[in-house]
């Protein structure tokens, strides 16, 4: 075949896998229709090697300063380009669809929901999700994209028994593919000016136009880029779909949703802001001041928001909007300092908020419908004590307190704040979080102080791969939280390789 | 089995999770329970004796260790200037990365690289303190079994008791300030736990005060001490830019001259030691301690006499550079060593409850040690330690041994002739006694006097500190004894119904205590004093003293003075202006020979010289043969004279003690209230302290809650509000990001 020597595929593995699996997993599904025992058996060895491999690949590579591997050698022309942060960010994905796929089948067999379709639609969206921070050129951006919203569109809707579940697929497709709009509007208008659609090209074109008259429609291309990955991280003002679709989604879903989505989106901000659009002061000045105005809002209003909120999963669901604002100001961090602690807060976050939605994914009704309000997991301590310990593990972690994951995590971001001169960004964190404390500890005392309202506690059955999936969460809460060094080592260099 | 020194603290803790996890879940009885336990101490006791004949066998064979991983790894063979030590970092805790230090005064403000690590560290004195407290707390494991048996709770005991033993091996194997501040405050946690164990029961009947009332008030009182702990922590980071103990000591030595006396020191010398009396129950902190008997017994053994409270006074020989070079900290905690020292025995002269008796007696005697710390004598403290962790132990399960049979009471006056049915619990508590007491060649005799002779013989020790001591000493050897009269001789005072079940304790006890009294008559033996072997003309055979004073020795004081020394002399022939030149050097060849030698230029030429003699014998002089055999039967007399006072009180006639007891009812009334100190402390300080609350109370309640409650409902209200935009409207939404869109595109561009 002409052209196959260009195509390196040792460079594709990490997305090439979950994409052919997930076709695979297409076709032999049918065949399996009778045992789902097998559909979830492959569905989970899949993910597991979707983690494997490109932590393998980390592990080859971290003893080099940097690794890079484009799929194409004609310069510009790169279509996969493949780097520290890119297999970081698929061994997050790999993760979240683990801890997702381990609890699947269980809650959408209560819901009466369960259909195999929904395995392979997880494998795609890894794909698209690796696809898209796995490369430099905006249309394969803009295709990575596409393939896993579309993905998560449909496995929002999975229950479609379920109104909410409807609604809730129809509202992130409607207002997805808006944003959208503003991500193809935002390319064409960058390569309008600048000629380019890969980030080296254009951070060189940028770096060499001075200060001439293409500059609005640049920056105005930028805004619109920036504009869809706002949308998809859940920042203030584009938030609004955000509850909504969380607690209409499937819980499994919803968890997979809110780490792989987050990890993506801001895996690939890092890479477009920094490779594309930071070789200008000018250019960057711009765009610090935007990210630290939704930083601001987000932080904020996400955290007030979840306050007063009484289903858990809408109170997550603004937590994570809350989250994504802390990650904004590790963004606005020279990337020197920031790039480690924005993959290493979305590793604790993937840990964290995954494992709080497994174990609200526990909670189901007569009807296997969500039982998700504060009352109805109150008293949980009195008769599930473990499941409780580990819900409990997962909320200290979102406030922040040592010795989980989500303390380093969120001391790093304020640190580095500071030492890059964000001091009032780092304050405004500080009082986001205390405020964030309030609703966290809500649950606690819900857990463990309250004593039990619903019978439903009563009957709630732990499966054991959702013991399997809360003990990988709950031991990746604590390592990240006690031994941070065992990943911020391997992540010191990833930043300085996306410089332009 | 250097390498895999984590496992220590890690089989306990394994312990620890199995017990805790297995037991809350009722998959484990009672004997399971103890079966992983005490294994899982004995574990670490195993590799805490692997790692000591590894080290002992030199280091030679880790360098191709380190040699292969040298970041994990430091090695230490151990020279003139520097003991021998390993250490290994397991990874890296707290990155904290690259600190700016504002440093002692502006000229040194300069960045450290403050980049935390879990480190374990292994030298000479750790090696002792982990084969103690491995070795002691394993056989209180093994107590615990017959002790404990049948209580509610069981389960929860031991896993608690295994935490305690994960805690306490951190806190000694810790390499750096925090790794030892976590292991500290872990073994504070589980004493609250212990000491609460029966956290419904009364144990203060007069004042009605639950146990879990006494767990909180050593809590809290340890807490005061944690927070000069603390600071002098902070401090000592700010200072040296470094938590790493073997770095600390090194930075301080090098530059010998400029850290000597500074104020700086001092006070972080004097917050660390605030710290100590806290955990090592020292005037004034020392409150707690008598309090903390209200648990079990083998608690009072472990937590409360042989190991924690001891952590003070190993943290001061870890932080020994830094006291050398704060003589006026080391001042302070001669004298409050001292104090608490004769103080406590006072309070234990007058107890009948027998735990109190003890709990006073462990305050004292860990008073002798914080005084043989504070005149330098930092072999003898810790020696002192060991001994004492063996005798203290014994004589707390023996007391067990006694409580459990005798209905579980504590009050002495209800014993009396025990011996007859426990005498194997009546042999080792005498054994023990004997020790502590000082009948010479028993254990205590050795580490208690070798601190005394030090107190007066070291450069840093006085007259008075010794005077007290002996006192302390004689008082010691009365309490002790009256202890054995009230409780194993004499007529029985039990109530008849406990008298008819009296018996001996199960094999379980009787054998850990047959263990612990070996250990309190022999263990003596490994540091024989130099002055009581050159009596009998052995020589120097003091082990203990070459093991360890490499790790404590004053080297860069002695360095400085040697060196500092010859320019001093020159000095000197000018006259008198040595004398006020406040040399080191010539200052501690003063307190060394005789104080006021130094008066004029030639003399203090001489005491030049005789201070770097003095400095380089390790801040000693040596008595003369006289004063040694003065000094031997002094001591012989102190135990003597605690003896005959205690026979003569309580001994051969029940009548005069009961004729006695009026006569001394004023003495007797303020020694048994322990001095009112409780009450003291109740009224100048927790009373204010109250009435204080009290007004914050109102303050806080109308003003503070007012303003948190009003900006909690205000966020609420804020949040209230935001709700009402979440219409639910997929318009709406796309309203807003289309206007989000239009507010980005225009702070971009504008």
């Amino acid at each position: 075949m002409p052209g196959l020597e260009l195509i390196n595929l040792r460079a594709m593995m990490p997305t090439l896998f979950p994409a052919v699996y997930g076709l695979l997993l297409l076709v032999f599904i049918p065949l399996l229709k009778h045992d789902r025992r097998w559909q979830w058996s492959c569905a989970v060895g899949g993910m597991f090697v979707s983690v494997l491999v490109p932590a393998t690949m980390l592990t080859q590579w971290t003893f080099g300063l940097e690794f890079i591997e484009t799929a194409a050698g004609v310069p510009g022309m790169a279509m996969v380009h493949l780097d520290q942060l890119a297999l970081w960010l698929d061994v997050i994905f790999g993760i979240a669809g683990l801890l997702a796929v381990l609890v699947m089948p269980a809650y959408l067999r209560r819901a009466g929901a369960y259909r195999p379709e929904i395995f392979p639609l997880l494998f795609f969206s890894v794909a698209g999700m690796s696809m898209m921070v796995s490369t430099e050129n905006l249309v394969m951006i803009f295709v990575g994209l596409e393939v896993f919203s579309i993905s998560l569109y449909v496995m929002c809707g999975l229950a479609r028994e379920r109104i909410v579940s409807v609604e809730a697929a129809l509202k992130y497709f409607l207002l997805g593919a808006f944003s959208a709009g503003f991500l193809v509007y935002g390319m064409a208008l960058v390569y309008g000016a600048t000629g380019h659609l890969d980030l080296p090209g254009i951070s060189a074109a940028i770096s060499g136009m001075g200060e001439i008259y293409s500059m609005p429609m640049l920056l105005t291309g930028a805004a619109m880029i920036l504009v869809t990955f706002a949308f998809k991280i859940g920042a203030v003002p584009f938030h609004f779909w955000v509850p909504d679709v969380y607690q209409g989604a499937p819980t499994p879903v919803t968890a997979f949703m809110a780490a792989g989505t987050k990890a993506a989106a801001f895996g690939i901000l890092l890479r477009i802001l920094h490779s594309g659009f930071g070789s200008s002061e000018d250019v960057s000045g711009r765009w610090l001041i935007a990210l630290s105005v939704l930083a601001v809002l987000t932080m904020l209003i996400g955290n007030l928001l979840a306050l007063v909120q009484d289903r858990l999963k809408r109170l997550l669901a603004f937590s994570s909007i809350a989250h994504a604002g802390y990650l904004l100001l590790a963004l606005i961090a020279p990337l020197e300092i920031g790039a480690k602690n924005v993959l290493f807060y979305l590793l604790a976050y993937t840990f964290m908020t995954v494992g709080a939605f497994i174990v609200l994914s526990l909670f189901q009704g007569e009807e296997g419908e969500d039982a998700d309000h504060i009352s109805q997991i109150a008293g949980l301590w009195k008769r599930r004590p473990i499941l409780s310990l580990a819900m409990g593990v997962f909320m200290f972690s979102l406030i922040g307190i040592p010795p989980m994951g989500g303390f380093t995590g969120k001391y790093m971001i304020f640190i580095a704040a500071i030492k890059s001169g964000h001091v009032l960004l780092a304050a405004v964190m500080g009082l986001a979080a205390v405020i964030g404390a309030a609703y966290y500890l809500r649950v606690i005392v819900a857990v463990f102080f309250k004593a039990p309202e619903a019978d439903l506690i009563e009957r709630i059955e732990v499966p054991g791969a959702a013991v399997i999936a809360l003990l990988i969460a709950v031991i990746g809460t604590f390592l990240l939280g006690i031994m941070p060094s065992l990943v911020l080592e391997p992540l010191a260099h990833v930043g300085t390789a996306l410089l332009p | 089995m250097l390498p895999y020194l984590i496992l220590i603290p890690l089989a306990p803790l394994t312990g620890f999770l199995l017990v805790g996890l297995l037991g809350s879940m009722g998959l484990i009885d009672d004997r399971w329970s103890h079966r992983i336990a005490v294994s899982a101490s004995a574990l670490a006791c195993i590799l805490s004796i692997g790692v000591a004949v590894d080290f002992s066998g030199g280091l030679d064979d880790c360098q191709t260790l380190v040699a292969a991983s040298p970041d994990a790894y430091e090695l230490v063979l151990g020279d003139e200037n520097e003991a021998a030590r390993f250490e290994v970092t397991y990874w890296e805790w707290l990155p904290l990365g690259e600190v700016s230090l504002r440093g002692w005064d502006e000229h040194h403000t300069r960045l450290a690289n403050l980049n935390v690590g879990w480190t374990f560290s292994v030298d000479a004195l750790t090696i002792i303190m982990l084969l103690v407290v491995s070795f002691v707390g394993t056989l209180i494991h093994i107590y615990s079994i017959g002790y404990m048996a049948g209580e509610a709770g069981y389960y929860r005991f031991f896993c608690y008791l295994n935490l305690f033993m994960t805690m306490m091996l951190t806190l000694v194997l810790g390499g750096n300030l925090l790794v030892m501040f976590v292991g500290w405050e872990g073994v504070g946690l589980c004493s609250y736990l212990l000491i609460g164990f029966y956290y419904d029961q009364v144990f203060d009947k007069e004042s009605g005060l639950t146990c879990a009332d006494a767990g909180r008030k050593a809590f809290i009182t340890n807490r005061i001490g944690d927070f000069g702990f603390l600071l002098g922590g902070l401090l000592l980071i700010v200072t040296f830019g470094s938590v790493d103990f073997s770095e600390i000591a090194g930075m301080i030595n090098a530059s010998s001259a400029f850290w000597y006396g500074t104020p700086l020191l001092t006070g972080i010398g004097i917050l660390l030691f605030v710290g100590a009396t806290g955990k090592s129950a020292q005037v004034p902190l020392y409150v707690w301690l008598p309090d903390a008997m209200a648990g079990p017994t083998p608690v009072s053994a472990l937590i409360h006499a042989a190991t924690m409270v001891t952590a003070g006074v190993y943290m001061l020989a870890r932080m020994s550079a830094l006291f050398w070079h704060a003589p006026g900290a080391m001042f302070v905690v001669a004298v409050v060593g001292c104090l608490t020292a004769v103080f406590a025995a006072t309070m234990g002269m007058a107890q009948y409850d027998i735990k109190k008796v003890l709990a006073y007696s462990t305050v004292s005697q860990l008073g002798f040690m914080f005084l043989g710390a504070g005149v330098g004598a930092f072999v003898a403290a810790i020696f002192h330690l060991m001994t004492h962790a063996f005798f203290k132990a014994c004589l707390f399960l023996g007391s067990g041994s006694v409580i459990a049979r005798a209905g579980h009471s504590n009050d002495m006056r209800l014993y009396g002739g025990l011996k007859k049915w426990m005498p194997i619990t009546f042999a080792t508590y005498l054994v023990a006694t004997l020790a502590i007491t000082g009948l010479p060649l028993l254990s205590g005799f050795m580490s208690k006097d070798e601190i005394l002779a030090r107190s007066l013989f070291s450069t840093r020790g006085f007259f008075w500190l010794w005077v007290f001591g002996v006192i302390g000493a004689v008082m010691t050897s009365f309490y002790m004894f009256r202890s054995v009269w009230m409780t194993f001789l004499g007529e029985n005072r039990s109530p008849e119904k406990v008298r008819e079940n009296l018996k001996e304790s199960p094999r379980t006890m009787t054998w850990v205590l047959v263990i612990l009294a070996t250990g309190a008559a022999f263990l003596g033996l490994l540091g024989i004093p130099g002055g009581v072997s050159n009596l009998v003309g052995l020589g120097d055979i003091n082990w203990l003293e070459h093991h360890l004073h490499p790790v404590v020795a004053a080297r860069g004081v002695v360095a400085m003075a040697s060196h500092g020394h010859a320019t001093e002399a020159g000095l000197a022939e000018h006259g008198p202006a040595v004398s006020e030149h406040g040399d080191v050097a010539a200052e501690h060849g003063a307190v060394g020979s005789e104080p006021g030698n130094v008066a004029a230029g030639h003399e203090g030429v001489r005491a030049g010289h005789q201070a770097e003699d003095v400095l380089r014998e390790g801040l000693s002089v040596h008595p003369t043969m006289g004063q040694e055999w003065a000094l031997f039967f002094l001591a012989a007399g102190v135990f003597a004279l605690g003896l005959l006072l205690a026979f003569w009180s309580y001994g051969n006639n029940a009548a005069r003690a009961k004729a006695l007891e009026p006569k001394l009812t004023y003495v007797r009334r303020l020694l048994y209230r322990k001095w009112f100190v409780d009450e003291i402390y109740d009224a100048l300080v927790l009373k204010p302290f109250w009435g204080l609350s009290r007004f914050f109370a109102g303050f806080d309640q109308r003003v503070v809650d007012g303003a948190v409650n009003f900006s909690a409902a205000a966020t609420e209200l804020t949040g209230q509000v935001m709700k009402l935009f979440q219409t639910g409207v997929v318009r709406h939404y796309a309203v807003w990001l289309l206007s989000g869109a239009v507010f980005l595109i225009w702070i971009m561009t504008k």
